[in-house]
Parts: C-alpha cells; sequence; structure tokens
C-alpha cells in the first residue's frame, strides 16, 4: 500500500509539473501576442484633462495634498493648498479615487461632459462605502464586487477566538451561536440558513487561500465540549474576514454552505513597527437557576419516597431524623450551595507582540501571541500560544514567492459539561450539573464522628450522586491541540498583464485527549454495555490531520479601452488525511492510575480513518465595462474520493466523475450612469445580481461503495459483516443560489443601505433512504431531496453626528430566513434528540419540535375525571390521569393520549436575527456599543425539564416548591412522583419556551493616548464588557448556546455553561 | 501565429486530459477501519474465519424471534400483565406490521446476504495439505442460508430467494422470485442434499461454545424440510422415508442417544420427596454435550457483541411465562417410579413430570414495583438462564424422527421411541415394537443394531421415569384403526415435545406441520385457542391458513 501510494504521488508530482509547464509556454506565447497588440492601442490613448477642487465635507475648507487618481493608478494628481487638481486622463476612465490621510476615501464617478467637479472628503473613523474589501483573489474596490460579501477588520478585541469576533461584527450576515461560556469552544454558524439536512451545513472557512477544516463533524470525548482548531488562530493576528455569501461556485462541492475568508496580517511597508498589546480580563461567576435549599429539598425528597421503589433505591433515610444527638446529624443538616465551589469569577490574560517590517527584498509580519483564559466553570480553562510569521519576498522584479509559518499549540483543560443524551453507558459526572442536582442538605467534606468538619472530601452520597468536588480535585480533563501550518507562494510574471502563482501549503493537525473518572466520590455505575460495575474511567483519544493543499492558478488582467478584463485559471488539489483512535477503559483499580493502559480489562477501541481528496479545475472571469458595469463569471469543476462511480449529474471524464458548478453574477453601479449626475443625495447606488450553483460534499465517507466492518462475537471473536451497501450514485448536493441586491449611499456618504434578497435551493439533498428489507440492511445514502433558504438581509449605517470632534455612527442589521423542506425521499420523520422529538417533513423548515401541548395541571380528581383522559403503559393497559398530573391536549378524540396527540410545537429557527451597533468619537475617546438580537425562535429548555421534573432524587429549581400537593391546589407544576409513571415530564410544550433575545454583547471604551516620544509611536488603551445587560424571556440562563454542530441539536438547552459578563482592559504599545 | 497558438491550445488540451486521466488514481483512497467489498477477497483462512463468524453473528440476532414467533404464537409460553404491547400482540396474532419488530424480515436477509457473499466468493478451490478447506465453510454458509430461509417462509409464508450477494443499491432493486413453503423446500432439499457429508470447520471454543454446535446441522434441517415437504404434498411416504433416513443418519453418525443414567429429571426414592436434575444440563452445556446438536450462543453485555432479549424478558422484566396449559401437560403426565420390591418392577404412580421443574421456576412471593410485577404462584422460564438459544438437540431429534416413522405407517415403532427407546432388545422385543412396523428391514430402523445404543431408553422417562412400565403410558386397546394408532401416537409426540422441547422455539411450526398433515386447521386452531380466555375467537381466527402468518410491512 506505502508503495503504491508513493507511485500515485510521483505520478501527481509529475503531473502537475507537466500541467503547469503547458499553462507557462501557453501564457507566454500568447502574452507576446497580447503584447503587439498593446502597443497598438497605446498609442491611441487619448486623453482628457479633469479640474476639480476638494474640500472638507464638514468645514468646507479646502483640502491639500489629496490624491486624485485613476483606478489603475497610472495618472494621478495632488491637490494644492486651494484644493484646486487638474488631472490628465485617458478618455475611457470613468471614474476617479481620491484619497487623503485621515479622510475616507470616495470614488468620484466623470460624466460625460464632466470638465470640473466639487468633492467633499469627510473625515474616516468608521470605515467607508468605497474601502477596498477582500475577495478570493486578493483586495477590490468595494465598488465593482459583484457578490453579496461582507467585510470587517480586526482591530482592538478582547475576543480570544475568531467565531466570538465574527459574531460581535458580522451577526447580521452570519448567524453565530457560541457554543457555550467555555473559553474558545467556538460556534455554530449559519450563512443564509439551513442548506443541507445530513450533510455538513456549517460553511467554508479560507486562511489566506487554504482551506481551513474545522473539524465540524468531529467530537471530543469531553461531554459539553467541541473542537474548534478555528480558535488555535490568535485573533491579534486577523487582518480581514469576509463573508461571501453567494458567488461561491469557485469553491466548487465545498461552497454550498457561504464561505469565509480570513486574511492574517502581512509586512505593509519598510519602515519596521512594532506593536505589542496586552488585555486583562474578569469574567463574573455565572448565576444559575435558584435550586431548593437544604429544608426544601428534605421535604422533597420525603415526598418522593412515599412511593416503595424510591425507598429501596437508597441505602438508608438518616435524612429524615431530626434529633440533633444522631450520629449522623450533621452529615445530613446543611445548607450548602454546590454551585460556589464549582463555579468562580475568573481571569483572562492574552499578550501580543508583532513586528511589521521589511526592506526592497522582502517584507514581513511576524507575531507572538499567549493567551490564558479560565473559564468560570472551576478546573476549566484554555492556553494558547501561537507564533506566525508571514513574509513576501522578491527574488526578482518578476519573481515573488511568500513563505509562511504558522505554529500554534492550544491546551485546555476541560470537565464534562451539561446534560449528556443519555446515561445508559456513563453517570451524572460533569461537576456543573452536580452543583445543580446534589442534595444541599449534605456537605462537599465529612463530618468526623465528633461532628466536626473536616478537609476530607465526601464519597459519593447515600443516592449515589456524586460529589462534584471530588470530581475536580480527582478528575483529569485535557485536551491539547497541535497546528503547524506551513504555505509557499511562488508567483511568477510572466508580463505586465500575466501572472502564475502556486499555492503550496501543508497542514497539520494534532488532537490529544485525557478523561479520567475518580472512583472516589461517584458511585459504582452499572455499565449494561459491558455488563460489569465501572468504579472509575480512562477515556483518551488522539487524532492527527495532515492536509497538502495546492492552488495552482494563471492571472491575465487587462483593460482594453473601456473595457476591463481579468481571468483566473487554475487548479486546486486537496488531500487530506484524518485518523483518530480513541479508548475507553473502567476499573484502572486506583484513583491513582488515571493512564489509559492495555491491561485493563474492560475497555473498548474505536476510531477514524477519513481520507479525502479533490481535484477542482476552474476559471473565473471578470468583466468590467466603463466602470459601470461589472460582471464575474465562474465555472469550475470539480472531482472527490466522496463521489460514486456513476453520479448521475455532472460528467464522466477519465474515469472519473465531475461536478460542475457555474456562477455569473452581475452589478451596475447606477450613479455612474449620467442621468445620475445631478441626483445629489445618491453618492452611490448599486444593483447585484447573482445566480449560480455550489455544492456540499459533507457525504459520509464510503458511502459510495458496500463494505465490511469489524464486529465482536460472544467477547473475543472478532468477525467481518456487510454494513453498507454502496450507492455509487452517490454526490455532492447542489446549492442553487440566486441573489439580487441594492447598495447605495446617500447624503454626502452619511447614510448606506444594503439590502439583499435571496432564494436558494439545495437539490440532491443527501438523505438516507430505506433499503429493500432484502439487503439486509436498514438505510443507504442518496441523493434525494430538496429544500429551499429564502430571505433578506437588510444593513443600514449612518454616520449621526459628524464635526471634526464628534461622530456618532448608528447601524442596524436585520436578516430573515425561512427554511422549508420541499422534498424528502422516504416521507416525513422524526428524529429523537435529547428526549425531543424533531419533525423533519415536507413544506416545514428543519428543526420543528414536535410533541405534546400541556394545558397546566389537574387541580382537582373531579377535573381529572371529567377530562377522562388516559395515557397507555408500555404493556397496553390504560391508566387514567388524575388530580396533580399534567392536562395534555387530546387532539382527537379518542380520549387516549398517545403518539397521534403530537404536534408542532416549536421551532428552532428565528424569524429574523441580526445585530445593532452604537459608535462615539470624540477626539481621542471612542465608545462603541453592540447589540445583537433573535427574535422568534423557540428553545426546548431540556435543562429546565431536568430540574422541574419532580420525579427523581436530583437536587430541583426552586420552581418545584409550587409543585401540585393538595387537592384542589391550582399550579402549573405536577405533582412529584418517582420516576413519572404518567409521563407528565414527557416533551410538551411545557418545556418549549420563547428564546427571542437582545443583548449588549459589548461596550467597548478606548482613548489613543497623545504621546509624542521618539521610540514611543502610540498608545491606546481600552476596556471593554461583554454581556452586561441581556432582554429575553427565556427561563434558562443563557439563551444563546449550541449544544453541537448538527443541525437538529439547536435550539436544545443542555446546560452548558452560560456565557457570564465579563471585563477586559488592554494596552496596545505602538514602537 | 495562429497556426502555432492552436497547435498550443491542442498540446494543452492534451496536457490536460492527460492530467485528468489518471484522476482515478489521484483521488483514490485507502482507509483501514472498514474492508471494502472489492478488497475482501476471502483467500485465505482466516478471511474466512471472519467472515463466518460474521454471519453467526447476523444469526444471533435472530435467536429472540425463532423463540418468540415460534413459542409466544403457540400454546405453551404466555405474556405477563407487565408484557409490551408488541409481545401482547404477537401473542394474540394481532401484530401490527407497519411498527412490530416481528414484521421486520431484515435481519433475516442480512443472514441470507452475507452467506451469499460469502458463497459467491470464497475460493473452493484453493488447496491446503491436499484438503479444500473452503468446501467446508461454503457449506456452513450454505445451511445457515437454508436454515434461515426456512425460517422465513415458515413464519412469513413467502420469501425472496436469491444467490446473489447484493452490494449496491441497484442490485437491491432486482426482481427475485417469491416462494411460499412448498417451493421454497423444494429449493432448499437440492440445495443441501449434496453437503450431507461435509464436516465441519473447525474453530476450537468461542467463549465456552464449542465451534461444532454453532453451525447450522445439515441432516437435521435436511429432515426438517422433508417432512415439510410431506406435510404439505399429502402425506408422500418417501418423502417421510427420507426425513426418517436423514434422522436415523445423523443418530447413527454421531450416536446420539437417550440415556436413561444421563439427562433425566427423576425422584430419588418412591416417596417422591427428592430428585436429581441432570436433565437441565443438557440445556446449557457447550462443551462436550452429547445432547446438543445446534445452538445459537449470545453475548451477555452489547460490547461483547449481539445480546438477545430472552433473558431480559423471562427474568429482568418478567414479560414471558410458561402458559397455563403447558403446566397442565406437565401435571397431567404419570410418573413410574419402579418399585424394586417386586420382581419384575412394578410401578409406584405419582402425578406429574418432572422436566416442569427444569422448564420453570414456581414464584413463591409477590413482588410489584412501577416497571414489574409478579405474584406468587407465577413461574419463570428457566430455559434461558444460560443465554443461548437452543436450535436442534437430541431430544427433538428423536422426537422428529418418532414423527416420521410414524407417518409413514409405523406407529408402534414411533412410541417405542417415547416409551421404550430404541436399541438391539427393544426391536426384537415384539411387546416393544410390533413386527409389522419392522418389515422390509429399513436401514433407518435396523441401524438402532448397534452397541451405542444399548442404553437406549423412551424420552418419555427423561421427566416420567419409568416409561416402560408405565402401564398408563400405552397405546390403548380403544385405538383401533392404524389411522388411529397414528393420530394417537402423534398427540403423543406432539405433548412430548411439549414435555422435553416446550418453550424452546418450534412449537408454533410443530402444531401447522402437523395441522397440514392432517389437512386440519382445527388441530392448531384448538390448542392454541386453548391458552386464550376467548377461546372462539382465537379457534375461529386460527382455522384460517393466512392468520399463521405474520403479516409484513407492505
Amino acid at each position: 500500500m506505502k508503495k503504491s501510494t508513493i507511485k500515485y504521488r510521483i505520478m501527481l508530482y509529475c503531473k502537475t509539473t507537466l500541467f503547469v509547464f503547458f499553462i507557462g509556454i501557453f501564457i507566454s506565447l500568447n502574452a507576446q501576442n497580447k503584447a503587439t497588440n498593446k502597443n497598438i492601442i497605446s498609442n491611441k490613448v487619448q486623453t482628457d484633462s479633469i479640474t476639480g477642487i476638494v474640500y472638507d465635507g464638514m468645514s468646507k475648507k479646502p483640502l491639500s495634498g489629496v490624491r486624485v487618481q485613476t483606478i489603475d493608478e497610472k495618472y494621478s494628481a495632488m491637490s494644492d493648498e486651494t484644493g484646486y487638481f487638474n488631472i490628465k486622463l485617458p478618455v475611457t476612465t470613468r471614474t476617479l479615487l481620491v484619497s487623503a490621510p485621515e479622510y475616507d476615501n470616495k470614488e468620484v464617478p466623470i460624466f460625460k461632459g464632466d470638465i470640473k467637479k466639487v468633492i467633499n472628503l469627510f473625515p474616516t473613523v468608521f470605515g467607508s462605502s468605497y474601502d477596498a474589501e477582500l475577495s478570493p483573489f486578493g483586495l477590490k474596490r468595494k465598488t465593482s464586487v459583484v457578490n453579496s460579501q461582507k467585510s470587517t477588520k480586526i482591530e482592538n478585541t478582547s475576543s480570544i477566538s475568531l467565531d466570538a469576533e465574527i459574531q460581535k461584527q458580522l451577526s447580521g450576515d452570519i448567524k453565530l451561536t457560541n457554543h457555550s461560556g467555555t473559553p474558545a469552544i467556538g460556534s455554530f454558524m449559519l450563512i443564509r440558513g439551513i442548506n443541507s439536512l445530513n450533510a455538513n451545513s456549517q460553511p467554508l472557512i479560507i486562511v489566506d487561500g487554504v482551506i481551513f477544516d474545522n473539524q465540524y463533524d468531529k467530537s471530543s470525548i469531553h461531554l459539553g465540549n467541541i473542537l474548534s482548531p478555528l480558535s488555535n488562530i490568535d485573533v491579534n493576528d486577523i487582518e480581514s474576514v469576509t463573508v461571501l455569501k453567494d458567488g461561491t461556485s469557485l469553491y466548487g462541492s465545498k461552497g454550498g454552505n457561504g464561505v469565509i475568508l480570513v486574511t492574517t496580517n502581512r509586512g505593509r511597508g519598510m519602515t519596521t513597527k512594532i506593536t505589542a498589546s496586552t488585555t486583562i480580563g474578569y469574567n463574573t461567576q455565572p448565576s444559575l437557576t435558584p435550586v431548593l435549599s437544604g429544608e426544601q429539598y428534605r421535604i422533597y425528597l420525603s415526598d418522593l419516597l412515599k412511593d416503595v421503589n424510591a425507598q429501596s433505591s437508597i441505602s438508608n433515610q438518616y435524612f429524615l431524623n431530626s434529633d440533633p444527638t444522631f450520629l449522623y446529624y450533621n452529615k445530613y443538616h446543611n445548607n450548602t450551595n454546590w454551585q460556589n465551589g464549582v463555579y468562580n469569577n475568573s481571569m483572562t490574560q492574552s499578550y501580543n507582540i508583532g513586528v511589521n517590517g521589511g526592506d526592497e527584498s522582502a517584507l514581513y509580519n511576524l507575531s507572538l501571541g499567549y493567551t490564558q483564559a479560565n473559564s468560570t466553570l472551576r478546573d476549566n480553562d484554555f492556553m494558547r500560544f501561537n507564533a506566525r510569521f508571514n513574509s513576501d519576498i522578491m527574488l526578482t522584479k518578476s519573481f515573488t514567492t511568500s513563505f509562511d509559518i504558522f505554529y500554534s499549540q492550544s491546551d485546555r483543560n476541560l470537565r464534562n459539561d451539561g446534560v449528556a443524551e443519555s446515561y445508559s453507558t456513563g453517570t451524572i459526572d460533569a461537576p456543573g450539573y452536580l452543583s445543580l442536582i446534589k442534595a444541599p442538605f449534605l456537605s462537599p467534606y465529612q463530618y468526623s464522628n465528633s461532628g466536626v468538619i473536616s478537609s476530607k472530601l465526601e464519597d459519593y452520597d447515600f443516592m449515589g450522586i456524586a460529589n462534584p468536588y471530588a470530581i475536580l480535585q480527582y478528575g483529569v480533563g485535557q485536551s491539547q491541540q497541535t497546528n503547524f501550518d506551513l504555505a509557499i507562494v511562488p508567483k511568477l510574471k510572466l508580463n505586465k498583464y500575466l501572472t502564475l502563482s502556486s499555492r503550496f501549503s501543508y497542514t497539520f493537525t494534532n488532537l490529544s485527549e485525557n478523561f479520567f473518572r475518580p472512583m472516589y466520590g461517584v458511585a459504582p455505575f452499572f455499565n449494561f454495555q459491558m455488563g460489569i460495575y465501572s468504579l472509575n474511567q480512562v477515556k483518551t483519544q488522539f487524532a492527527k490531520q495532515v492536509s497538502i493543499f495546492n492552488d495552482t492558478r494563471v492571472n491575465w488582467k487587462k483593460d482594453y479601452g473601456y473595457n476591463s478584463i481579468e481571468v483566473n485559471a487554475g487548479v486546486r488539489y486537496i488531500n487530506n488525511s484524518y485518523k483518530s483512535d480513541y479508548a475507553t477503559g473502567n476499573n484502572t483499580g486506583s484513583d491513582q492510575v488515571k493512564e489509559m493502559s492495555g491491561s485493563l480489562n474492560y475497555k473498548t477501541v474505536g476510531g477514524l480513518d477519513d481520507p479525502y481528496k479533490s481535484v477542482n479545475y476552474y476559471a473565473v472571469l471578470n468583466y468590467s465595462l466603463k466602470d459601470k458595469y461589472f460582471l464575474e463569471s465562474t465555472v469550475s469543476t470539480e472531482t472527490s474520493s466522496r463521489f460514486g462511480k456513476d453520479v448521475k449529474s455532472g460528467f464522466n471524464l477519465m474515469g472519473v466523475n465531475w461536478g460542475i458548478f457555474p456562477s455569473v453574477n452581475a452589478s451596475w453601479l447606477v450613479t455612474s450612469e449620467n442621468f445620475m449626475k445631478d441626483v445629489k443625495c445618491i453618492n452611490l447606488m448599486k444593483l447585484r445580481v447573482g445566480y449560480g450553483l455550489s455544492g456540499n460534499d459533507g457525504i459520509q465517507s464510503n458511502a459510495s461503495s458496500a463494505y465490511f466492518s469489524a464486529i465482536k462475537y460472544t467477547g473475543n471473536a472478532i468477525g467481518l459483516q456487510l454494513t453498507n451497501i454502496g450507492n455509487p450514485e452517490i454526490q455532492w448536493e447542489t446549492v442553487t443560489k440566486r441573489n439580487v441586491g441594492l447598495d447605495a449611499s446617500l447624503f454626502n456618504d452619511r447614510l448606506s443601505i444594503s439590502i439583499d434578497l435571496y432564494n436558494n435551493t439545495t437539490d440532491n439533498l443527501l438523505v438516507q433512504k430505506n433499503l429493500n428489507v432484502i439487503s439486509g440492511l436498514d438505510t443507504y445514502w442518496s441523493n434525494d431531496g430538496k429544500l429551499e433558504n429564502k430571505g433578506y438581509e437588510v444593513a443600514v449605517n449612518a454616520k449621526v453626528i459628524n464635526t471634526r470632534d464628534l461622530h456618532v455612527e448608528i447601524g442596524a442589521s436585520v436578516a430573515h430566513n425561512a427554511n422549508k423542506i420541499l422534498a424528502l425521499a422516504d416521507g416525513n420523520y422524526v428524529t429523537s434528540v435529547y428526549g425531543a422529538e424533531v419533525l423533519t417533513a415536507v413544506g416545514q423548515s428543519i428543526g420543528q419540535f414536535y410533541g405534546y401541548k400541556a394545558n397546566g395541571v389537574y387541580a382537582t380528581t373531579a377535573e381529572a375525571q371529567a377530562d377522562g383522559l388516559s395515557m397507555r403503559k408500555s404493556t397496553g393497559a390504560l391508566v387514567p390521569f388524575e388530580a396533580g398530573d399534567v392536562r395534555f391536549v387530546n387532539q382527537n378524540s379518542d380520549k387516549i393520549i398517545d403518539e397521534k396527540d403530537k404536534v408542532v410545537i416549536g421551532n428552532a429557527n428565528p424569524d429574523i436575527f441580526g445585530l445593532i451597533n452604537a459608535g462615539i468619537k470624540y477626539k481621542k475617546v471612542g465608545f462603541k456599543f453592540i447589540f445583537n438580537y433573535s427574535y422568534g425562535n423557540q428553545i426546548y429548555n431540556f435543562m429546565r425539564s431536568q430540574l422541574e421534573s419532580a420525579s427523581s432524587f436530583n437536587n430541583q429549581s426552586l420552581a418545584v416548591v409550587n409543585r401540585w400537593i393538595s387537592e384542589g391546589q391550582v399550579t402549573n407544576i405536577p405533582k412529584s412522583v418517582y420516576n413519572d409513571p404518567k409521563g407528565n415530564n414527557r416533551f410538551s410544550d411545557r418545556w418549549i419556551e420563547d428564546g427571542s433575545f437582545l443583548r449588549l454583547k459589548t461596550i467597548e471604551f478606548s482613548y489613543e493616548l497623545p504621546v509624542k516620544v521618539s521610540f514611543l509611536q502610540g498608545l491606546t488603551i481600552w476596556a471593554s464588557a461583554n454581556n452586561l445587560w441581556t432582554l429575553t424571556k427565556y427561563l434558562g440562563v443563557d439563551p444563546e448556546f449550541s449544544t453541537n454542530n448538527q443541525i437538529l441539536y439547536q435550539g436544545i438547552d443542555t446546560g452548558l455553561l452560560p456565557q457570564s459578563k465579563s471585563y477586559f482592559a488592554g494596552l496596545k504599545i505602538y514602537l | 501565429m495562429k497556426k502555432l497558438i492552436s497547435t498550443i491550445y491542442i498540446v494543452l488540451f492534451i496536457g490536460l486530459v492527460t492530467f485528468m486521466s489518471s484522476c482515478q488514481d489521484i483521488i483514490n483512497v485507502d482507509t483501514n477501519r472498514v474492508m471494502l467489498s472489492n478488497d475482501n477477497t476471502l483467500s485465505s483462512p482466516n478471511d474466512t474465519v471472519y467472515s463466518i463468524i460474521g454471519i453467526l453473528s447476523k444469526m444471533q440476532k435472530l435467536s429472540d424471534k425463532y423463540v418468540l414467533i415460534g413459542e409466544l404464537r403457540g400454546d405453551l409460553m404466555d405474556v405477563t400483565v407487565n408484557s409490551r404491547s408488541e409481545l401482547r400482540d404477537l401473542s394474540n396474532f394481532s401484530v401490527d406490521s407497519t411498527s412490530s419488530s416481528f414484521s421486520d424480515v431484515k435481519d433475516y436477509y442480512a443472514v441470507i446476504n452475507n452467506c451469499n457473499y460469502f458463497i459467491q466468493k470464497a475460493d473452493t478451490s484453493i488447496t491446503t495439505n491436499g484438503t479444500k478447506p473452503f468446501v467446508k465453510e461454503v457449506a456452513v454458509a450454505k445451511s445457515i442460508r437454508a436454515w434461515t430461509y426456512l425460517q422465513l417462509v415458515l413464519n412469513y409464508g413467502k420469501a425472496t430467494y436469491f444467490e446473489k450477494p447484493l452490494l449496491t443499491v441497484n442490485d437491491t432493486k432486482e426482481v427475485f422470485p417469491v416462494y411460499n413453503i412448498q417451493q421454497m423446500v423444494d429449493i432448499l432439499i437440492s440445495s443441501l442434499t449434496p453437503l450431507v457429508n461435509i464436516d465441519y470447520p473447525n474453530y476450537g471454543t468461542i467463549n465456552g461454545a464449542e465451534s461444532k454446535y454453532l453451525f447450522i446441522n445439515v441432516p437435521f434441517l435436511l429432515g426438517d424440510l422433508y417432512l415439510w415437504k410431506a406435510s404439505l404434498n399429502g402425506g408422500n411416504t418417501a418423502d417421510y422415508e427420507q426425513a426418517a433416513t436423514y434422522y436415523a443418519y445423523l443418530i447413527a453418525s454421531n450416536g446420539y442417544t437417550i440415556d436413561g443414567k444421563i439427562g433425566k429429571i427423576a425422584w430419588n426414592s418412591q416417596s417422591f420427596t427428592g430428585y436429581t436434575d441432570s436433565w437441565s444440563q443438557l440445556l446449557y452445556s457447550m462443551v462436550g454435550n452429547t445432547e446438543l446438536v445446534t445452538t445459537i450462543n449470545l453475548s451477555y453485555a452489547t460490547i461483547n457483541g449481539v445480546t438477545g432479549s430472552l433473558y431480559g424478558y423471562c427474568y429482568e422484566s418478567f414479560e414471558l411465562t410458561a402458559s397455563k396449559r403447558l403446566l397442565d401437560i406437565f401435571a397431567g403426565q404419570t410418573y413410574a417410579y419402579p418399585n424394586t420390591a417386586t420382581t419384575p418392577a412394578t410401578p409406584v404412580f405419582y402425578s406429574g413430570d418432572l422436566r416442569q421443574s427444569g422448564t420453570v421456576a414456581i414464584l413463591t412471593s409477590d413482588y410489584s414495583s412501577n416497571k414489574i410485577s409478579y405474584s406468587a404462584g407465577d413461574n419463570v422460564i428457566m430455559k434461558f438462564i444460560n443465554n443461548n438459544v437452543n436450535i436442534y438437540r437430541a431430544g427433538l431429534l428423536y422426537l422428529r424422527y418418532a414423527e416420521a416413522v410414524n407417518r409413514i405407517g409405523k406407529p408402534g415403532l414411533a412410541f417405542a421411541v417415547l416409551k421404550y427407546g430404541l436399541n438391539a432388545a427393544s426391536l426384537t422385543d415384539t411387546k416393544k415394537v410390533p413386527t409389522g412396523d419392522l418389515k422390509s428391514e429399513r436401514s433407518y430402523i435396523t441401524m438402532f443394531n448397534n452397541s451405542v445404543f444399548t442404553g437406549n431408553v423412551g424420552i418419555h422417562n427423561r421427566g416420567c421415569g419409568s416409561s416402560d412400565i408405565n402401564t398408563s403410558y400405552i397405546i390403548p386397546s380403544t385405538v383401533k384403526t392404524k389411522n388411529d394408532s397414528i393420530n394417537f401416537v402423534e398427540d403423543a409426540i406432539v405433548d412430548e415435545l411439549a414435555l422435553e422441547t416446550g418453550l424452546e422455539g418450534n412449537r408454533f411450526q410443530d402444531l401447522m406441520r402437523i395441522s397440514n398433515y392432517r389437512n386440519n386447521p382445527s388441530y392448531l386452531a384448538d390448542k392454541i385457542a386453548q391458552k386464550h380466555t376467548d377461546y372462539t375467537h382465537f379457534y375461529n381466527l386460527l382455522l384460517d391458513q393466512k392468520n399463521w402468518f405474520i403479516p409484513e410491512p407492505k
């Protein structure tokens, strides 16, 4: 196998070289040809001359030293003291670029007959409508962008991971939900809705031109924690982020969910600049759901113990003995707030130093960063060390190369967080959850026989509930990621118009995780899967990902009079290998032995081996006419190891199947038309339209072939069984994106508006279809189904006050997405997730909660009898609902509450979401406010269902005090009965809540100190606060959470660590 | 110039095509976590062992259905107050084909498809040390496939027959013939007949079970197939003779005996106060067990492999119990203890068959929780305490043999299997085996003239003491005609099947087959309706033979 791999690599290398060689020949010959044409054209250039005056828009004073130039920067002029300029330019030039330090850039259209322009410039504070934006092929003037996209620059920030920063800045363009309050845990991201049911739904991330694998489908061994390789990147290293919402055909079968383009800082100029920054943060202990006090809990527990089965499930009833002389009185008469020992206030610190500079032959940016963030969950933290060196080397005038190295190491201490979906193979060992359910009348520490409390931790209690402090003290939870990237981009400029470049990148990501659950403090747990009592448990996971990426392309760019043409064509190759091994072992014999070993008797092992390769050819044509009509036409064709051999779409060429992904985007700069000449209030208006196909290749590996897997047979024997029937027709999902947009800038560029309407459909939806029973297997992966996402995005930004010293800017964005399943292969279905039923049905959106409707609690027996409802036990016997039971709504007339009474009771998708931001700047002092919001989404408060069910020994929330106790009592909380035989706590709208919220995400204050020292260029101090205020009706602690990256888990609150208030202060020094 | 450019375009195109042409290689990936079907060559002994074990594991998944479909629909096993609706529905012949797991035939076809793959791919031409090792394994796969097909047609009335492995979605969409019991039996007989003499591979002991017990026994299955064939063709004697021949062949070749000294539950004295049980052991041991022919050995925990539900249903959730009818059958027997004070020994009688104590345990106290409840007097099935499900064993073998010879027209010989045991002595004792039944010197009878069988006793002895001297265990003189004798002996065999093999998974099919012989659906209907409180409803329901099969989802 090895031999052949090497052979393939050699072949690949040879062929790539051959291909590049051919392209090279073609290009150079073609270039010669074009070069001769050029001379002819340049001889014919007719020039014109335009004069004008530039004013400061606020003071109306003329501005000197303003650069006025053509787009290609070949012709330029400078304004004099009177603001006057005179520029000679080709008659074909339709736009002037006007720029001056400390003023917003501006583009001024030249209308027919224009000879004199009056230009007003306004001070730059918050960015303008004419800034350059990042596109897949480098920076572009915003006015020439044809796609629906949004960029932001990354500056002072308290965010320790990029996704958190994206949320603050681009919430209206990407729906980004932090997984939890754990530092750098990552986010669930959706660009324009949910484009897939079973394939990946998360956007493609491109960092410096290289596809970045954020491991959305891989999981951590630590409950409630999500792997997020993106957080290995230091936000301080990032220059800008762009969200590409359409026109993603370039990325073939990977662009279906939208694209996030990230660029890191590069060398900018020959002066050496050193930037040092430091941040200190303080996170407050989250306030969780209040639970019953010691005495309230004692009453609750006595209530439950009326049930004989409950009595037999506990080892003693000493807690009922109220005689203070009783030996164990002290042990059972405490009022412990368990949360205090599990949650705490915590500190964050971050240091970063960057050196930017270079000389004529090389530019570089070097940065080093260190971040240490403690979680508000005790013993959880995140430590990152990162180093990045980006360089651009000019070998000759026409041959340059970039050489980038990135290294990052993240070490985390993590404890299980939240509630597990099932406890059939584990016990409750998440300290946070335990701190809520642990009996408050018990103490974390042991009492001596004489009744004196000691410093020795208590073991698990008489109900089998673990001591969370013991887990924190004796347990282990580690997760370490190492990331190493190397990128070399040789670039050969063959002539004025032609550039050949090849981006070669090698990425190595390593993951190592350990977990240990101690036996001291945790009750032995009978593991049915193994048939043993698990006393303590070890888990490990090791994963290694190696990715080789090459993107070789040719760029050809030329202007012909009014026409400007740019072509990028190339081939992209990805060879990705992901291998992981995980193991679980039980009963190491002692809490001193916390490591996995081969000698453990009860262990399971598993792993993944998920190699993947793809080849993509692409060509992108950019054409603009008269600087007002822009067109981008893209086509890419891709083949991948994940596609089947007999794919129906696309085409088959030379043994493999290729998908074709074309797109056309066009824009029209209306304000450059002559008829707009006299419309003074509109400075810029651009209409955009786009149509294109993208793909989603998140197909389960091997779905296309029949394969056998190893199984265990009565212990140690191993057998091979057919576990998958291949579907050779398996292919990418096809996402069709349609977009209409309008960008406008009004009233001296003080009001900017951007509106987008889109309608995206996903065809060939990857679904599991039922196999004919004679195959012996249940389902196979197939492309059969369709869904759509329709919506709008509106962003408005107003410079309300724009005086010399005071600037106030207010902005808001609102996004609406309506998701609808149009067709499903085998009809509607429900999926069980955390006790919820989630409905996937044609004509409805993904993520519908499907369950019972509850209508209060029967106060009296008469009420219950009047309704006459009953439920069916598993044996088929009918049991009537009684006083104190929940009054479920009987949707049909059969008087039996069963499956048939389930209806849609909620939906996890919001109606609208977005952000509101405001900036105030007075001289050198700045304030920034960012609110984000979500409206119209429902949450299944699973955590509350655990704390309000009143059917187990777990401590309950304070609400349970109002449970039904006596005949006639009117309340919303049913009676407490051990094990809930009536199913009062079944999945119903009792647990569905309005998840809308408006949150003051960030307030930031910054002050540029007026320093004038030779060694110090500048000094900025800043302070910020996050999550200070949240407006919501949601009863849980935090309406913003995301259990994992799977779409059906969204909107289900599993009690992960909430985001809490945090305060930061920072200092940035420029040397 | 133009020419040059076009030449370059062509060269470029060729270059591009060369690059793309080997994309198959470029995008080819290897993974070592699964084995792709085209990599699974089955050319080394290891490969084949893994595949056979894979098939055995798929077969484990059939064990629940084998027992529940065979017994819960029959007259001997019953539901309890704790039983889930699905079990009740099965017992009440009201299986909901859209939701019941009993309507799901996928697991049967999983066995079949894995067998098909193995049979097609295993290289039977490979020779090591002068033998062809894979021939044995292919025989194993073929016999398991045949047994599975038989289960399918008996339980569902029909099955889709195909011998090709289904590896792609298109394969599964192909149209294959659907056979009823009769058609299937013919096909299976012809495919199994050449395999009768092939030995089993020996994998040693797998988790306490000798590997030979894990394979479907070909002669036993062939005997059964001929019984079914005869039952459906109006009782062709030649088919019964074939059946008897295969059973006898198996008895002779492996020396299966009904030994009077071991494998019984017997009172220790004629005071009937204490008894000794050496019978229960026959049900459990999977090493060196002379009784056992084929068993499905299950894992105790899912981490070790496939587990069954029977253990849980019988002991943890108490959802299955023996019917009152089975207890009545046990109670209706007469135990004969030989009083050695007299010569010849005369029987001292006691009521009841002792095998009841190995079959069920009667509870002595009440218990109730919100999951399960039981009360004193309820009985707990003991046959699955070892977590294995026996398919074939010697007791069943002898009873099937008796069933065959009885229908050949030798009720005396058949009854002797129950009462005296077949051996040289009994075959020459005309009081035990009437001469008429011995004429024509059939080898399936004469083979018992072998010292191996000297210790053979009547199978009824296993729980009823010395049947040979039991004066109440006889063909009564009121039974006059031969046909009446055959029916009488058949009834005795059916009762003995309950006493000996009750709850093990054969009941419904046994009743079905005998009703077929007799061309009388009421035979089955009557027996099963007796289990239910609403006798008439179930009697009428079961008179219609289409209700004998479990509906499959549309």
